[in-house]
């Protein structure tokens, strides 16, 4: 006998079912409609003429491709606004959705990748890029490179950029902006005291660089000013830290994806000794906790330091910061030339980078060509940004447009920037086979240990160089598969 | 057919009927526990007998990770911080809490819910703010807390985060500041004790302290269990401040054992080594905890409970 009521036991099994259905299906591939084979004539029949017109084919769908970063809550408008209106237009084809950086969005991506739920193009540099070229997470832009570049149009690029975009073997990324360490003036404070700006022609050396730093310390505690110090070079910084080693010919590492620390040689540890002196002996360069360890930029605006060693790759940021609000004067400078006449400072590898699980491939190319081309690095990097463009043909009018959309910059000698380039001295840095061991295991804690903590010189380093290269030993460079 | 309903539905008596609703109530959490704890625990411990970085393959090693972990020259030295904080930071707790319980649950202090609340606020503020709060207050140069040492006449104040030695006992201060929150409960624990056995006290004659030692504590230790227990679980697994204020430094001296791991796992991929630290530290933690319950019938006492 049929119940007419749906018992208890029904309902369940019932429901059961559905939901075992609904989640078969929602793991089935979804759903895509086969085109309708043509019915096949009958033997010997002529082929049936349409019965009526052909229809126009139907318009085919853009493809989405999804695009992360874009710069903070100020820039992301305009780069969303140079998208639509100038990439999108030109392809429609191609559907661009934009997603902005959300906090802590590296650990974000690198969890959405493991879950193959990452966008297709993200922002990157090299530091995380060696980490995730080795896990085989970057799509390698090389062939497409070598498909459809020529080679005026690489030579577009500088030199050290392009080439810092190979990791491991494949090209990472393609240039997003250029950010180069130069040197900021507080010139209402080198006035104050007195002391006049170095040449603008960059010809001078570390050792000027010194006397100039210690005539600005001691006439600022001549007038009682204590809380003030001549400049800072963030020594414990791991980007930073070797710039004065490779002006003094000395290197941290003996090639790239090398195993040898080279910090105890002669070259590296006089620079070493005298970033310490400078800080810790002399204290002509402020020590991490005089100046809340605050990066240079950020003590620079208010005063705590009278000169920066610092990126220019966000120059409105500065000028919005130091020249808009805490309406400071300020100017640019060469990197000083090292005892053995080198110039040398970091140069960035920022970049825009494709996740290797895209689905498409040529239409992410298409929007990165266009990221890394004329139109977006003039409409975003550099007149909403004050970037420093990736293309030598832009670099070369960058003084001139940075000032047209800032005039306050007319007082600031970006023709640096251009003349840094052009001589060179930007370049990538130091690469370990096992970069991840060398610095969080021993690099970075002992540099804290040194240049933050200040209880060792830096012959300290000597041993933790020791240490790093037997480390170093049992590493082999992984190349992706 | 109406009797039939009648008769499948007496299948299940009231006391079946009442654990089936429970059930249904609890299924939620149950779905939660197996799918996101129970099913991650043992997803972490599966992974920790392996070398992976959950992208390019796993390799079985057995038991290696937590050999090497014994080698490893970070992993003794997170141990140290994390045990030094620990230590250091549940005693100094636990009698903060207390004392500023007594003195508010006392007669002496007027104003007593405005004091509540100042004290209790504290707790209420998100980790990361506490933590870029203090890094003002521990600044060496700036900072109040070297401001009011400075005044009361100390030539050298510590450099705080800036230094090897300063930098844990500078998270311990901060780590106190946060005593409100335990401070209520104990003040809960206070006003519960009946009165009458005060009552009975100053009959016989007992003074301010034996009351306290011979009443109060005893009474309290229920409290005091479950915060010790809370207070160890949580200092052992230390991360907002390091991770906001020092990122283990200087030269790995706030590295704790639960920075270390976030380290090790998600700016180095060696998740199968991090999860064999995770589960070091869960059997720390269990030890730890373990050794509390288990001493806990020798001092805690709850009311109404008879001893031999």
């Amino acid at each position: 006998m049929f119940s007419s009521k749906l018992s208890r036991r029904r309902f369940l099994t019932g429901a059961a079912i559905t939901a075992a259905g609904m989640a078969l299906a929602a793991c089935a591939p979804k759903a895509t409609p086969a085109p309708t084979p043509a019915p096949k004539p009958a033997a010997g029949q002529p082929t049936a003429a349409p019965a009526q017109p052909t229809p126009a084919p139907a318009k085919k769908e853009p493809v989405v491709i999804r695009e992360q970063g874009g710069g903070n809550a100020i820039v992301f408008p305009f780069h969303e606004k140079c998208i639509k209106e100038k990439f999108m237009a030109e392809h429609p084809e191609i559907k661009v959705e934009l997603e902005p950086n959300p906090d802590g969005w590296v650990e974000k991506l690198l969890t959405q990748m493991v879950a193959g739920t990452a966008p297709d193009l993200f922002e990157a540099w090299g530091n995380i890029l060696y980490e995730w070229v080795d896990r085989n997470l970057i799509f390698d832009l090389q062939p497409l490179v070598d498909r459809d570049f020529t080679k005026e149009r690489i030579e577009e690029y500088t030199e050290f950029q392009w080439k810092g975009l190979v990791f491991k073997g494949i090209r990472a990324g393609m240039p997003r902006y250029i950010n180069i360490i130069l040197m900021y003036i507080h010139k209402d404070l080198w006035d104050k005291y007195g002391v006049p700006y170095p040449p603008e022609d960059g010809n001078y050396t570390f050792d000027d660089y010194t006397g100039w730093l210690k005539t600005l310390t001691e006439k600022a505690r001549s007038k009682g000013d204590n809380n003030v110090w001549a400049g800072w070079i963030p020594m414990d910084d791991l980007d930073r830290f070797w710039t004065p080693i490779h002006s003094w010919g000395g290197k941290v590492v003996d090639e790239k994806y090398g195993k040898v620390c080279l910090l105890g040689e002669p070259e590296a540890q006089a620079a070493l000794k005298w970033a310490y002196d400078m800080e810790f002996t002399w204290n002509y360069h402020s020590q991490p906790a005089q100046v809340e360890n605050k990066w240079p930029s950020t003590s620079f605006g208010p005063g705590l330091i009278m000169s920066a060693i610092e990126g220019v790759g966000w120059l409105f940021t500065r000028e919005r910061v130091w020249g808009e609000e805490a309406k400071i004067r300020y100017d640019l400078r060469h990197h000083p030339k090292g005892p053995t006449g080198k110039r040398s400072t970091l140069g960035t590898t920022d970049c825009w980078s494709v996740n290797k699980a895209t689905k498409h491939p040529e239409e992410v190319w298409t929007l990165l060509q266009f990221l890394a081309g004329p139109v977006y690095q003039m409409d975003v990097a550099i007149k909403v940004n004050g970037q420093i463009p990736v293309l030598k043909s832009l670099i070369k009018d960058y003084p001139k447009l940075l000032r047209e959309v800032k005039p306050r910059l007319e007082d600031v000698r970006l023709e640096t920037v251009t003349e840094a380039i052009e001589w060179g001295y930007p370049e990538d840095g130091p690469w370990f086979c096992d970069q991840l061991e060398a610095f969080n295991t021993y690099l970075g804690p002992a540099l804290q240990k040194v240049y933050t903590v200040g209880d060792v010189g830096p012959d300290y380093l000597i041993e933790v160089a020791n240490q790093i290269t037997e480390a170093q030993n049992d590493c082999v460079v992984t190349w992706p598969k | 057919m109406a009797q039939e309903i009648a008769v499948k539905g007496r299948r299940l008596n009231l006391r079946q009927r009442e654990s089936l609703v429970g059930f249904l109530f609890c299924l939620p959490w149950l779905i939660h526990f197996t799918l996101l704890i129970a099913g991650a625990m043992i997803f972490s411990f599966v992974i920790s007998l392996s070398r992976t970085d959950l992208l390019t393959g796993w390799k079985f090693i057995g038991f290696q990770n937590y050999s090497n972990l014994f080698k490893d020259f970070l992993f003794w030295k997170s141990l140290r911080v994390t045990a030094y904080y620990t230590f250091l930071v549940v005693p100094l707790g636990i009698i903060l809490a207390l004392s500023i319980a007594l003195l508010l649950n006392s007669k002496v202090v007027a104003f007593l819910g405005f004091w509540r609340l100042i004290y209790y606020l504290p707790s209420v503020v998100s980790g990361v703010a506490v933590a870029i709060l203090w890094m003002w207050v521990l600044n060496p140069r700036f900072g109040l807390l070297n401001a009011t040492l400075i005044s009361l006449g100390v030539k050298n104040p510590p450099r705080w985060l800036y230094s090897e030695e300063w930098a844990i006992p500078g998270f311990v201060l901060m780590g106190l500041w946060g005593a409100g929150g335990a401070m209520l409960l104990y003040l809960a624990g206070l006003q519960s004790i009946p009165t009458h056995l005060y009552e009975a006290a100053e009959i016989d004659g007992a003074g301010s302290w034996a009351k306290f030692w011979r009443i109060t504590l005893p009474m309290l230790t229920p409290t005091i269990f479950f915060n010790l227990i809370m207070s160890i679980i949580g200092s052992f697994q230390v991360f907002t401040q390091v991770y906001v204020m020092t990122n283990g430094g200087p030269n790995n001296a706030t590295l704790t054992m639960v920075f270390y791991l976030y380290r090790l796992a998600f700016l180095e991929f060696k998740f199968g080594y991090a999860s064999a630290l995770a589960w070091v530290l869960f059997f720390i933690i269990l030890f730890f905890t373990m050794l509390v319950v288990r001493s806990s019938a020798a001092w805690v006492y709850y009311e109404g409970e008879l001893r031999k």
